[in-house]
């Protein structure tokens, strides 16, 4: 009797322990229709896509109760939105290094999901880099890697891909390379007999006028800079014949970094402008490369030493002006036109920028901690508060347009 | 080659002394449960010749004469049994039946130091459960493997045998000890992943406040793996082979010469597997597996795991002296320790690597000194020092990435190939330990316990591959903890209590490089920067238990602690885990209380029930997170400024004689994020405040049904069959109140049932058994979605001699 209880307790609590659901209960909510943008933004330990037909309503962007989408998931990394394209509503990302992935926003009956649609699979690992945006189409995008790139000794080359990707079924087009020259001295170690291979990376990429630029960051096995001149890389686009190198020593070393983030914008002439260290540490300068020349132009140099640039993704905005965090520039008078941080009383934070309709959007961090996008208006010269994001948020990496 | 020779001699040496004694009289004293019955005294009636049972309750006796002799089996707290020998027995086995007039088994002069221990441990204050691993030695299983089915203890992993893994109790990092030593001195090879049960006497499980002999920064508590050490010569053998090219080995010996006292004891194990479990898509829970035709990813249902062999190897020889006047045991030990472990997954499942392996070699010599009545009457001193050599190498030899079908992906771009990696440690560490504890009575009513332990963990790393030295800036971290606790025992026993205070030290060291050269590599500016940093903190602890009634009582502890990284945490390890020199130890204030309640009833029925809850504040929670490096996601530690961690645990069992066994425990940890503000100044809420924190189980329990029958088929002879199920509700993976719910990544419930059936004769000295595990093919996850192996078959073999 009592072993015949025993059974039945043992038994019920193994039934108790089955009967349990294996997943989170997840309702089915009102289908959204497609919006308009999506804001993508960092926790302390999440991604989220914030969506939203009014970016410019007094509202409150928010992930919290549940609202926007987790993208965790397909984004281990935080700071992997720094190799995101977004083009056409399609989110394309390379964030495990062996994929380029094109994603959407997929509505379910139970919500809006981050789902891949296509991608392409690169051999070794593979890191989307500088994109020729003006190259877009709901049919082809153009890019590099990050791949920084070791030398081909024989050759005395860096080899640099430019990839041309049909985004219909997302296979390559074509590859161009980019035969970029190794320094014409040698490195070596600290010990001064070892060579040290140097190492390249190409910081920004630009594409017009038959012509490509890259610039140019050469550093050693130390992750040292191995020469405080900037050098910049030009060669005959589409052929990639004629390559050039050209550097300057009136700056310090180009400045950027291998992600997404162009260190370099083109004006209306096609004049190539390069951000570069200043020759006073942690101050920046701009040089120029005239359209059809293959040298820096001496008579241009645009001194940042007095101005706290940030960086980030350098714009071409028109009539004149280009944007470099915070600042919006004469570039052809060297002028200051607005500091943003000045104008909206925080610090414009967003790494890709959204500029549409005369207008630069960017997310800024006021000193309150808050964070709210902005509107500057270029001909204007005006800046208008939007949607406000919820303070919660680490980092504001993109505004992007979805429609 | 070596190795099969070191194990036959040693084997050979075993067995010809156990064969010397073979006309003596021995046999087992158990309890009504199957249960040795330690210190038990075995008496010839009308003779002087008497001995006393060892841990597992084993006796040996030599006859003289040829008369039928007449035993006696006397031991405190049970009923006195004897019988008659009958002509030409050479064994006899005794099971005792509990004496209820005796209220406790007393505290007694004569125990020996393992039973003294136990005593000491369940009658502390301290919430402790203590598991008897004898009872699983016949099981296929490594240590990791029971722990798992203690209530409150959660441990992580990301693979099969061998893989890595957190261990956490109620929530929060506890650390492991083996025989007092932390694990971590024993090299990589030394993990509860692969410690096989044979080679493990018991485990202790201390939750919450932690002894201070065990010189612990732990803050959820401690665990205590007791390796097997008798008196007696005895010499234990297993080999186990099953799914997935699994063979596992191991070896646990022992002799003493009777006149010299001179010891030998050596352990040793092999573990091999190639961890080729299955691999399932499962869309729903964000697991795709894929492989490449075309240069595109193309889902496929399923994959097994390639190159994740993993095998590694210990021996271990102590030779010393027992019982002298000048020790009671005094041993020199070398123990080598070596592993090769091929990595397909990093942190997540997203991308399997094709030539990624870590590989070590460690050797360490030992000196373990123990002696009561040191100095002084009742000062007990025990002192242990060691030193470890490491060298550790890990490399990346493929040229291209890989896909779920084995095969790197076709290059028809002409991409550069991935760079090969190649790093080597060399790592140096010295341990030194001294446990003093002073009996202020016979009754051991009042003792003082005084420990001290230093670590220090040297680290320099070499870039084989690009000839690059890193070794000029060597990596270094010296840990004191020192320990001061006052046992007492009140009321006629009813109530101890323990009091104590600690002090933690923490001390790293580091070299930067921050030189400049110009064009010519000529020296610009900048120097080789030393940074060095000293933390001290002091912690105390109180733990007491009131025992109420007869055969229940409550429990209550409370501290604060601190839990200092490990080298891996603030240096890395060169592979999977990024450095955070920035990281801070954790600390947290503790509450913890319980009731227990174990009574026998009808004498052959026993119940044990034991409730407890806890509450713990901690801050710089440690945790860890994905990071990116070079295009790989990698671990790394991160303080979380604030995190509320409460809960409970149950666990009921129940015996009946020596052939029913049940048991069922749940335990619910809820960790709250409790840190307010982003931005202090601005008192901006965290979005996270007040929430859960995400990727970690938080219900979670266990279910073990046994039925054993003695003498089937043979005299002698012992059936078991065990069933075991392991539950984990589910969790999200991100903080569950942001994002839509459509929109989020979960572990999914897991429900996993294993059948274990053994067979001994001969008394227990031939075992063979059969272990199917995740009998159902449960899918079940960790980590970031990282698969662990489905169903699973095993089968070992072991023999015991004594």
């Amino acid at each position: 009797m009592k072993k015949n209880r025993l059974f039945g307790f043992c038994a019920l609590a193994a039934l108790l322990v089955s009967s349990c659901k294996d997943s989170p209960n997840i309702p089915e909510v009102t289908t959204p229709e497609a919006s308009e943008y999506s804001v993508w933004v960092a926790t302390a330990t999440g991604s989220y896509l914030l969506t939203t037909d009014e970016i410019m309503k007094d509202t409150l962007l928010s992930p919290a109760n549940n609202k926007g989408v987790d993208i965790t998931g397909n984004l281990p990394q935080a700071r992997y939105a720094g190799y995101a394209y977004i083009f056409n509503g399609f989110y394309y990302l390379s964030n495990d290094g062996t994929r380029f992935s094109k994603h959407q926003l997929v509505e379910t009956p139970q919500g809006l999901v981050f789902k891949e649609v296509d991608n392409y699979a690169f051999p070794s690992a593979f890191y989307l880099g500088k994109m020729a945006s003006q190259f877009s189409t709901t049919d082809e995008i153009v890019f590099t890697s990050t791949g920084a790139s070791d030398a081909n000794l024989e050759k005395k080359i860096f080899e640099k891909d430019i990839y041309f990707m049909n985004t219909k079924d997302m296979t390559l087009n074509k590859t161009l390379k980019a035969q970029i020259p190794t320094l014409d001295y040698t490195v070596y170690k600290a010990d001064g007999k070892t060579v040290d291979p140097t190492i390249l990376n190409v910081t920004s990429m630009r594409i017009a006028g038959g012509k490509a630029y890259f610039g140019l960051f050469y550093y050693d096995s130390d992750y040292n800079v191995v020469s405080k001149k900037a050098y910049a890389y030009i060669c005959d686009y589409p052929s990639m014949a004629n390559g050039h190198i050209m550097s300057d020593d009136r700056t310090s070393y180009v400045a950027g970094h291998w992600q997404r983030e162009n260190y370099s914008f083109l004006d209306d002439n096609n004049n190539l402008y390069l951000l570069t260290r200043g020759k006073t540490d942690g101050t920046y300068a701009i040089l120029r490369v005239n359209n059809g020349q293959y040298e820096f132009d001496k008579n241009y140099l645009y001194d940042l030493k007095d101005y706290a640039v940030k960086g980030g993704d350098l714009a071409w905005l028109g009539d004149g002006k280009a944007y470099i965090r915070p600042y919006v520039i004469d570039v052809a008078n060297k002028k200051i036109v607005a500091n943003l941080a000045e104008m909206t009383g925080g610090d414009p934070t967003t790494t890709i920028n959204l500029i549409q309709d005369g207008n630069l959007y960017t997310a800024v961090k006021t000193p309150a901690s808050k964070w709210f996008i902005y509107e500057y208006n270029i001909k204007n010269n005006t800046v208008k508060k939007g949607a406000e994001i919820d303070p919660g948020v680490t980092q504001v990496y993109h505004i992007n347009k979805l429609k | 080659m070596l190795k099969s020779t070191y194990i036959f001699f040693i084997s050979l040496f075993f067995v010809t002394t156990i064969a010397q004694a073979q006309t003596s009289l021995s046999g087992y004293v158990k309890d009504l449960f199957g249960k040795g019955v330690e210190g038990a005294t075995v008496t010839i009636v009308g003779t002087n010749q008497r001995t006393s049972t060892d841990v597992d309750g084993f006796y040996k006796l030599q006859i003289e004469g040829k008369q039928l002799p007449k035993l006696e089996v006397t031991s405190v707290g049970y009923i006195t049994q004897s019988a008659v020998l009958k002509s030409n027995e050479t064994y006899r086995d005794f099971q005792l039946k509990k004496d209820e007039r005796v209220l406790e088994v007393a505290n007694v002069r004569g125990q020996t130091d393992n039973q003294r221990r136990v005593n000491e441990i369940k009658r502390s204050g301290f919430n402790v459960s203590v598991i008897d691993m004898n009872r699983y030695a016949n099981q296929t299983a490594n240590v990791s493997q029971i722990l798992r089915t203690a209530p409150g203890v959660t441990i992580r992993e990301d693979g099969g045998l061998g893989s890595n893994f957190v261990f956490r109790i109620n929530g929060l990092a506890a650390k492991i000890y083996i025989d007092g030593v932390p694990m971590d001195d024993f090299g990589p090879a030394m993990s509860i992943n692969n410690i096989p049960v044979n080679l493990v006497d018991r485990v202790e499980i201390y939750k919450g406040v932690v002894p201070a002999f065990l010189g612990s920064d732990a803050l959820g508590g401690a665990v205590n793996i007791i390796t097997k050490q008798r008196n007696r010569h005895f010499l234990d053998l297993s080999y186990s082979y099953g799914s997935f090219n699994t063979h596992q080995a191991s070896l646990v010996g022992m002799y003493t010469n009777p006149k010299s006292k001179l010891s030998v004891r050596t352990n040793a194990f092999y573990n091999y597997s190639d961890n080729d479990y299955k691999m399932y898509t499962e869309e729903k829970y964000g697991v795709i597996l894929e492989k490449e035709i075309n240069n595109k990813f193309v889902k496929i249902d399923e994959a097994r795991r390639f190159k994740d062999r993993y095998y590694s190897t210990m021996g271990q020889i102590e030779v010393g002296l027992r019982d002298k006047s000048w020790a009671d045991q005094f041993f020199v030990g070398l123990t080598y320790s070596g592993n090769n472990k091929q990595n397909q997954l990093g942190a997540t499942i997203n991308k399997p690597y094709g030539g990624n392996w870590t590989e070590s070699a460690y050797m360490m010599p030992t000196l373990s000194y123990k002696k009561q009545n040191f100095l002084v009457d009742r000062l007990y001193a025990d002192i242990y020092a060691n030193y470890g050599f490491e060298i550790k190498r890990n490399r990346d030899t493929a040229q291209y990435n890989y896909q779920w079908d084995g095969v790197p992906i076709t290059n028809t771009t002409g991409n550069a190939s991935n760079p090969e990696k190649y790093i080597k440690d060399n790592i140096n560490s010295v341990l030194g330990r001294i446990n003093l504890n002073y009996d202020f009575d016979e009754s051991r009513n009042q003792s003082l316990n005084l420990n001290y332990n230093i670590s220090t963990n040297d680290r320099q790393t070499y870039d084989v591959i690009s000839d690059h030295d890193d070794s000029g800036l060597p990596k270094n971290m010296v840990k004191h903890i020192a320990g001061l606790a006052w046992q007492s025992q009140w009321f006629d026993k009813r109530l101890v209590a323990n009091l104590a205070f600690k002090y933690y030290g923490i001390d790293t060291y580091q070299k930067i490089d921050e030189r400049e050269f110009d064009d010519n590599n000529q020296y610009l500016s900048g120097d080789i920067v030393t940074q060095t940093r000293y933390l001290g903190y002091k912690g105390y602890s109180v733990a007491a238990r009131y025992r109420i009634f007869k055969d229940g009582g409550v429990k209550f502890s409370a501290e604060r602690a601190y839990n200092l990284p490990e080298m891996t945490a603030i240096y890395g390890d060169n592979f999977n885990v990024l450095p955070n020199w920035d990281l801070k130890p954790e600390k947290s204030d503790n509450l913890n209380g319980g009731f227990y309640y174990n009574t026998f009833f009808n004498e052959n029925h026993f119940i044990n029930f034991d409730l407890s809850g806890f509450y713990r504040l901690a801050k710089d929670y440690q945790n860890t997170r994905i990071v990116s490096d070079n295009g790989q996601d990698k671990f790394q530690y991160y303080n979380i400024p604030g995190v509320k961690i409460y809960g409970g645990s149950f666990e009921a069992r129940y015996g009946y004689k020596d052939v029913i066994t049940a048991a069922i425990n749940g335990s619910y940890d809820r960790a709250i994020d409790n840190q307010k503000y982003t931005d202090e100044t601005n008192q901006q809420v965290s979005l996270s405040y007040g929430y859960q924190i995400p990727n970690r189980p938080w219900v979670y329990g266990n279910l073990d049904l046994g039925f054993a029958q003695n003498d089937w088929f043979s005299k002698g002879s012992r059936t078991q069959i065990n069933w075991t199920t392991l539950y984990t509700k589910w969790f999200y993976l991100s903080d569950s109140h942001l994002g839509s719910l459509a929109s989020k990544n979960y572990i999914p419930t897991q429900l996993v049932h294993n059948l274990l059936v053994s067979y001994s004769w001969n008394r227990n000295r031939y075992n063979i058994s059969g272990e199917a595990r995740n009998i159902f093919d449960e899918r079940s996850y960790d980590n970031f979605r990282l698969q662990k192996p489905g169903r699973a078959f095993y089968v070992k073999f072991r023999v015991s001699l004594l």
